[in-house]
């Protein structure tokens, strides 16, 4: 059924909730510890369902940092549980941990992200067979209002360049009230097929993505994920 | 394809000492059995920046490398435990893979790079401009300062993270050389127009350190 609502409907209907938390110095396996056994539970029981639980690579970007990406199905699900972790008479227990994981950390963010249509729902990653083991997280700063612009040169001129490389495009999806930032999302079989990287490095093709990508996406910066 | 990984450690002057002997008997083992060649370990001079950042470079031979460190391995955990340990001296560590993009590198001057005093720049490139860059130091500035005594060791282009190139330069006279920079002569390899002229239409901005080889045994 065509869209009537005047809305735009690229990012309609796949929810998403990510929070980033940056462990202290030497304090990543009790963070991770207590993240996994007592806070992620406590998220799940709320309806949350885990996509993936992440440490960045030691090889690219901070140490210690942490990613946890959630999916949810209806807005009313994240209303509740920023109720639920930030009312005062929210879920006791629930802010109980969350303050224990505060005093293992230096930072934290939570990001409500929407998901395009295109992206995968868990459901259609386990059917695809896609693990979300080892991902390259990217996050782009998007010419103002060229979200679908570049979502589809990314679709069209970009898989064709990798493809059989053993790297999937799992999703993009942009955080809520944010209109200049996207994020998108790659499962890598491991690691070692990002040489498929290499192999068109200084190709005609890639310098043609690249003035593709020019028209559509400003700045771009990459996490290698690992799943815990 | 070889890789590179820049590392930036933030450790307090007063623990430096300590870090480095432990990062000898156990970081560098473990690195290596992960399969990275330590290229250097070095601090940045206190007049131009921070004295508790160190910077490493290290060399990997390719991205099945990159998988070994990230996976389950005892190499992998071997690095995983270090780097946990590290915490008590580490107060933040970032990383960074990087491809190398200079075409005429000299293997001598890479040779002892790990004892010599160093000029680092972390350039922030006009969009898609990389490689243009690239071209203009290793045929302009690079063959001025070249008659400075500063050798071009690495113009590397991070893989994930657009818009920068990092320069390494070698420096002949250690502290000495500092005087060079900020002098207004017009750079002999040029013809019509300054350097930074030219470098106008291809960067933003930039900022440059100065590096301090550190007591380490490689």
């Amino acid at each position: 059924m065509s869209n009537t609502s005047g809305k735009s409907d690229m990012f309609d209907g796949k929810l998403f909730f990510l929070q980033t938390y940056a462990a202290l110095p030497g304090k990543a396996g009790e963070f991770r510890c207590l993240f996994s056994r007592s806070f992620a539970p406590l998220l799940e029981k709320r309806g949350l369902r885990k996509a993936a639980f992440w440490e960045t690579s030691q090889v690219e970007g901070p140490s210690g940092e942490h990613l946890a990406l959630w999916e949810f199905s209806d807005p009313s699900e994240m209303i509740g549980l920023t109720r639920a972790l930030d009312a005062p008479d929210g879920d006791l227990e629930l802010q109980a941990v969350r303050d224990d994981l505060s005093l293992l950390v230096s930072r934290q963010e939570g990001w409500t992200y929407l998901g395009s249509g295109q992206s995968l729902a868990i459901a259609d990653m386990r059917r695809e067979g896609i693990t979300l083991k080892n991902c390259l997280w990217e996050q782009v700063d998007i010419v103002p209002n060229q979200y679908a612009l570049f979502e589809n040169a990314l679709r069209v001129d970009y898989l064709r360049l990798i493809r059989d490389s053993g790297i999937r495009l799992v999703g993009v999806y942009r955080p809520q009230l944010f209109s200049i930032k996207a994020t998108v999302l790659w499962d890598l079989e491991d690691f070692s097929c990002l040489s498929r990287l290499d192999e068109i490095d200084d190709t005609a093709a890639l310098r043609h993505w690249g003035n593709i990508a020019l028209t559509f996406r400003t700045a771009v910066s990459g996490r290698l994920l690992r799943a815990i | 394809m070889a890789l590179y990984m820049q590392e930036t450690l933030k450790v307090t002057p007063k623990l430096q000492a300590d870090y480095l002997r432990h990062a000898e008997a156990e970081y560098l083992p473990a690195a290596r059995a992960a399969g990275l060649r330590a290229m250097g370990f070095w601090r940045i001079a206190s007049f131009k920046g921070e004295p508790s950042e160190i910077i490493a470079l290290w060399e990997l031979d390719d991205w099945a490398a990159v998988s070994r460190m990230s996976g389950g391995d005892p190499a992998a955990e071997a690095l995983r435990r270090w780097h946990e340990k590290a915490g008590q001296w580490v107060l933040q560590r970032d990383a960074m893979v990087m491809r190398q993009r200079a075409h005429h590198l000299e293997p001598a001057d890479r040779k002892d790079m790990a004892t010599r005093f160093c000029f680092h720049e972390t350039m922030i490139i006009e969009r898609n401009k990389e490689r243009d860059y690239v071209l203009g130091i290793e045929t302009q500035l690079g063959k001025s300062y070249e008659l400075q005594g500063m050798h071009v060791v690495g113009e590397f282009q991070p893989a994930f993270r657009s818009g920068l190139i990092i320069n390494f330069w070698t420096v002949a006279h250690g502290f000495d050389s500092v005087g060079m920079m900020g002098r207004q002569e017009a750079e002999p390899f040029f013809t019509g127009g300054h350097w930074m002229e030219i470098a106008l239409a291809l960067r933003k901005h930039w900022r440059s350190v100065w590096l301090v080889p550190l007591p380490i045994r490689l």
